[in-house]
Formats: C-alpha cells, structure tokens, sequence
C-alpha cells in the first residue's frame, strides 16, 4: 500500500543500480544524447540518466553552470515515473555521479577501448 | 423345468456381463476422446502461437527496415524524412514490446524498450535544429547510435526467426 507520508528514498535503487552495474548485469547504452544512458529491466521499466545544466553559486558568489547528473525512470510507455536529482539521493551509498560514470562506462565500452589502445599503444 | 429356471438367471447375467464391458468401453471411449480433444487444443495453441511468432518476426522485419531508413536518411542528411522515421518507429516499438510480451523473452523486451529510448533521443536531436546536425560525419553520435538501433533490432528479428524455424 502506497504510504505517501513518507518521502520515498531514492538511495537503495541507486545503490542496487550501481551494483548491478558494476557486475555487468545492466547494460547501458548510449542515446545520440552524448551526455545521456539508457538501460531496460524487468520488460517494464526503463533508466535514464542524464547530465543537465544547472545553474549554482560559485566560490566567489557569482552564478555559475555546473552539469549535474539526473536519474529518470519511465514506464513501458515511455512517461517518466520518477525523476531523482542528485540532491535526492542521502547516505552513505554511491550517488548518481558515480552512477552515471559507470554508465558512461559500460555505454561507451571504455574498457574494451582501453584495451585495444593499450594494445595498439604497444605495437607502436 | 431347470433350464427354465436357469434362463432368465443366465440372460440377466448376459446382460450383466453386456453392460459391463459396455461402461468399461464406454469409459475407455471417454478418456481416448478426452485424450484426443486435449491433443487437439494442445495442436490448436502451438499453432496459434507459431502464427502470432510468425507475425511479430514480419512486424519486427518492418521495423528493422525502417530502422535502416532512417540510418540512411541521416547519412544523406535528410532530415525530414529521418524525423518522419522516428515517429513510425517510435509507434511500432511502443506497440510490439506491450502486445507480444508473451512471445518476446524480458531480456528482447529490454532491448525494444531501450531502442524506442535511443530512437526518442535521435529525434529530440533532430527536433533542436538542423545546425548539429550539420556536420553529419559517421562517428556523429547520431549515426552511431542508428547504427546500434539497427543491430539490436536485428539480433532481436533473428532471434524471433530462429524461434519460428524451431517451432517449423
């Protein structure tokens, strides 16, 4: 039962995101947005994560744009179910930078890459 | 006087004898015809299924070539027939993940929906404007990510096709 006195707490789905990231159990992919990642799971559901502008006060006080990762979870129809910026996210558990690097990572096949530039690196 | 007596006694015991063997075969009858209408309904679903296996491949395969035009339209910088390509795929993969999810393993599902994902992103990039889409060059993260749309929609086709071929 839904129990909307309670703020729901993002930090779990992202720490099971990051998980299942790391053991190659979600796939990410990338979209021709270069700053975003998509993943499907479970035939219903979708993830998406983004990095947007956002504007913040810098260390001398003047405004400043800063790119912030944002977590979007949409339904089989494509409408976004919740979306989770990086404020959201408490605790002690992985936030959504480390999320959308691992992302970024896997999406861009950065290891496979790495190691074919080692490699060519080597026959130089 | 005794074979009158005993006459009646036997027939009935004919009868008796009739009858039985009567319900066994009777029985017998019932359980071949119930074996023989649940084969029949068994064939019927298999060959349902085969059908609507067979229609998702030819729907995935329309699917797939319009994937291609659109690669193609991008190649050749068309982009208003590129953009029309978006909003025929993007139809189709919200429609076939929902309505073949029965035929479709999680994981081919998964795939149709992160492709209709990919496939949005290709048309909000088109939709900003034609000067990104200026210098068109095939490393451009639109091309590229066509380019997966397209692979994933095909691994997905021939894995719909070898289901087809294995169901005969």
């Amino acid at each position: 039962m839904t129990n909307v006195q309670v703020d729901l707490d993002p930090a779990p789905l992202v720490q099971e995101l990051v998980e299942k990231s790391k053991s190659g159990k979600l796939k990410w992919e990338p979209t021709a947005d270069r700053r975003a990642f998509v993943v499907s799971v479970g035939g219903n559901t979708t993830f998406r994560i983004r990095l947007v502008d956002t504007t913040d006060i810098g260390d001398f006080g003047q405004p400043e744009t800063v790119q912030v990762p944002v977590l979007f979870m949409l339904d089989e129809k494509g409408n976004t179910l919740w979306e989770i910026r990086s404020g959201d996210v408490k605790g002690k558990g992985p936030g959504l930078s480390e999320l959308f690097s691992i992302a970024r990572r896997i999406g861009n096949k950065l290891d496979e890459r790495l190691g074919s530039a080692i490699s060519a690196l080597r026959q130089l | 006087m005794l074979s009158a007596r005993i006459g009646p006694r036997n027939a009935l015991e004919a009868f008796n004898l009739v009858a039985g063997i009567a319900s066994v075969l009777g029985l017998l009858f019932s359980f071949l015809a119930f074996r023989q209408a649940k084969n029949a309904s068994t064939a019927a679903r298999e060959a349902r299924d085969a059908v609507r296996t067979r229609t998702l491949a030819s729907e995935l395969e329309v699917v797939c070539v319009r994937a291609e035009q659109l690669l193609d339209f991008l190649l050749h910088k068309r982009l208003s027939e590129a953009s029309l390509r978006v909003g025929e795929l993007g139809s189709l993969l919200s429609e076939i993940p929902l309505r073949a999810q029965a035929h479709l393993a999680v994981g081919q599902v998964n795939s149709l929906l992160t492709v209709r994902e990919q496939v949005s992103s290709i048309g909000d990039v088109i939709q900003r404007g034609p000067a990104e889409l200026r210098s068109l060059q095939p490393d451009n993260s639109v091309i590229t990510t066509s380019r997966r749309v397209v692979t994933t929609l095909r691994e997905v086709l021939g894995a719909v096709k070898s289901k087809v071929e294995s169901e005969g």
